[in-house]
């Protein structure tokens, strides 16, 4: 009996061709998960989108001071012009504008568009009084591009309070 | 009995036995009551003050380990391939730089482990290679700042050297100091070392965090400065290892026994003789042939890959999670916390599937760490897949030790081991500006691909031939 358990103990429980083969096995398995875990979360484009969207920056144009955000019209015939300038270090592919009005919101999402750093951009869009009332503020928040994967920079918009009438 | 007295007391110190002092001192007419008690109270004595040097040797050495973990921590091989990569190293750079420090690490260590054997290397050496090793922190520090390449080149050749001449002579003297005398702390400086580089490697990260390479401006007394943080643990890091060299002084140099008057160049000369012999004792065996190109291969993809996975990490997460460097840190910081649990399971694992297999199974998981940063690049598996690479080379390490014990003979293994450091640098004179060149052309995820594919389908179909060869030998 106690030959026998020694003899147990001391037998290699495999041959060397089949535990090579069981090993691979299990590494196979154990390299599938790591390398598939987690990958619908595509953290590192999240990362890269972060770094990507604080190179992001717009600015209101100005003449003597005075920044080129207009309004014009009336009623349901309304129209606000802007002028904006991409300063930072990202090309910007799209915007989104938000027209604060009094009484509502109103969002354009202009997908269309391309201001390249350095770049302005001028734009009117049309806006009816009746519905949104008398604007309180303009919103700019701007897209950029990554792997061709449009991203928004919400952390990264322009808001401007001082809109005048157009001459 | 004053005599009697200062006999015995000669008696104990020269370790004659007991019967001896007695007889010889009886012979001289003193009373055996008083022989006795004079053995016992000198004995008592001489064992206090041996016990009192071995702990002052023990504490020394203790201490010395304590600020050498530190400098190792602080001063982490991947900070500082990322700080040599904002200097404004190319991939390129890096990666040659890196195959040299390996190259001379292990040409340096074949050197010097066979050139102690007969001349004898003076502790005061070993200490000032410590200082250099030390110095070689400030000057990468003072590279960053002027963003001097260069400067930061030479510097980590000269510091990589300094290590490793430190580093290999000291476990000499180490090893034969503490003999006998091993306390329970020493025994276990593997497992407290670690957890003080580990301390100090999540420390560095938070510090180099903290105060960003730019610099941090801070109001101290009344005067405006700015803090940067590596200057900060490259200082401590540099600080420590000057300590643990100087605390190397205090300690005797009776160990390295000098056996031959030879010059370096002679020993070289006679180690590049050497070279040729070796190799056609162990060439023979095809068996080992394929094992060193195998290991050669392996060698190679650890020392490309511990280029750049640093630098991956931090670029790939500088704004995410713990932030740049304290990502690199606990990534590290987990992987080689292995170290504790990696040999043990190897060892278990060897006796039942055999060393062979776990050749194959140890290839495919540090296979899994440059696979999983290219497939996917996201913190956690980065994590996990380093954890599974680290534990991969440390199965291959034990499994390869083990099996050069089983394959060789004693003449083989001899000559295996003092022609191996040298015979595995060769290649890599042209493999690693290959690989580098790879990374600089096409980046480093496709040479994280490079590097996992060829663990896959160039080492482990190696290791296949060589269970193959080896059953066939065995039938014969």
């Amino acid at each position: 009996m106690k030959n026998m358990l020694k003899i147990s103990k001391n037998k290699k429980a495999v041959s060397p061709l089949i535990a090579t083969i069981l090993l691979i096995a299990f590494a196979v398995a154990l390299g599938a998960v790591v390398m598939s875990w987690g990958r619908s979360v595509d953290i590192s484009k999240e990362i890269d989108s972060t770094q990507k969207c604080s190179g992001t920056s717009l600015k209101v144009d100005t003449i003597d001071g005075v920044p080129q955000i207009f309004y014009s019209g009336e009623e349901n015939n309304g129209f606000v012009e802007f002028t904006i300038e991409n300063n930072g270090k990202e090309d910007i592919l799209g915007l989104i504008v938000w027209v604060v009005g009094e009484k509502e919101t109103m969002i354009n999402d202009l997908d269309n568009l391309q201001i390249k750093v350095g770049y302005p951009l001028t734009k009117k869009i049309s806006y009816s009084f009746n519905k949104y009332g008398l604007i309180k503020k303009v919103k700019f928040i701007p897209k950029i591009s990554i792997d061709k994967t449009i991203f928004t920079c919400a952390k990264n918009s322009l808001e401007e309070e001082s809109i005048i009438k157009s001459g | 009995m004053g005599k009697g007295i200062q006999e015995a007391k000669k008696g104990v110190e020269e370790e004659d036995s007991l019967e001896k002092i007695k007889l010889q001192l009886e012979e001289k007419g003193h009373l055996s009551s008083d022989i006795e008690k004079s053995i016992s109270n000198y004995s008592r004595k001489i064992q206090s003050s041996k016990k009192s040097l071995e702990s002052k040797k023990i504490r020394k050495f203790f201490f010395k380990e304590f600020f050498d973990r530190i400098s190792y921590g602080f001063g982490s091989q991947q900070f500082i391939n990322i700080l040599f990569f904002q200097t404004g190293a190319s991939y390129f750079l890096i990666g040659i730089t890196n195959g040299l420090r390996v190259i001379f690490s292990v040409f340096l260590t074949s050197f010097l482990g066979e050139y102690s054997k007969v001349k004898k290397i003076s502790k005061k050496f070993i200490g000032v290679t410590g200082i250099i090793f030390g110095f070689s922190f400030i000057f990468m520090a003072m590279a960053r700042f002027f963003h001097s390449v260069p400067l930061f080149a030479v510097a980590l050749l000269i510091g990589s050297i300094g290590a490793v001449s430190y580093g290999e002579l000291y476990q000499k003297m180490f090893k034969y100091a503490l003999k006998k005398e091993r306390s329970f702390l020493l025994r276990n400086i593997a497992q407290y070392g670690l957890m003080i580089t580990g301390a100090s490697i999540l420390l560095a990260g938070f510090l180099m965090d903290r105060f960003p390479a730019i610099g941090t401006p801070v109001s101290l007394f009344g005067f405006e400065f700015r803090v940067f943080g590596y200057l900060i643990a490259f200082e401590i890091a540099a600080i420590s290892s000057v300590i643990s060299g100087y605390i190397l002084s205090f300690m005797k140099e009776k160990q390295i026994k000098a056996i031959d008057k030879r010059s370096s160049l002679r020993q070289l000369e006679i180690q590049f003789n050497n070279l040729k012999e070796n190799i056609s004792v162990f060439g023979k065996n095809r068996v080992i042939v394929v094992l060193i190109v195998a290991t050669i291969i392996t060698v190679f993809v650890q020392t490309l890959g511990n280029s750049y996975y640093g630098i991956y990490i931090y670029e790939t997460f500088k704004y995410g999670y713990f932030k740049g460097f304290t990502n690199v840190a606990v990534i590290f910081l987990i992987a080689i916390m292995t170290s504790f649990f990696a040999p043990f399971i190897v060892r278990k694992n060897a006796r039942e599937y055999g060393k062979f297999p776990m050749l194959v199974f140890g290839t495919l998981l540090m296979a899994i760490m440059p696979l999983t940063y290219y497939y996917n690049p996201n913190l956690i598996s980065i994590a996990v897949g380093t954890l599974i690479g680290f534990i991969g080379a440390a199965v291959i390490g034990v499994a390869h030790g083990l099996l050069t014990a089983d394959l060789m003979s004693e003449n083989e293994r001899r000559a295996y081991f003092s022609a191996y450091g040298i015979l595995i640098t060769i290649p890599y004179v042209i493999m690693i500006p290959l690989g580098a060149y790879a990374a600089q052309i096409y980046g480093l995820k496709s040479l994280f691909l490079l590097l996992g594919l060829i663990l896959v389908f160039v080492v482990v179909p190696l290791y296949f031939l060589i269970i193959i060869m080896h059953s066939k030998k065995e039938k014969i």
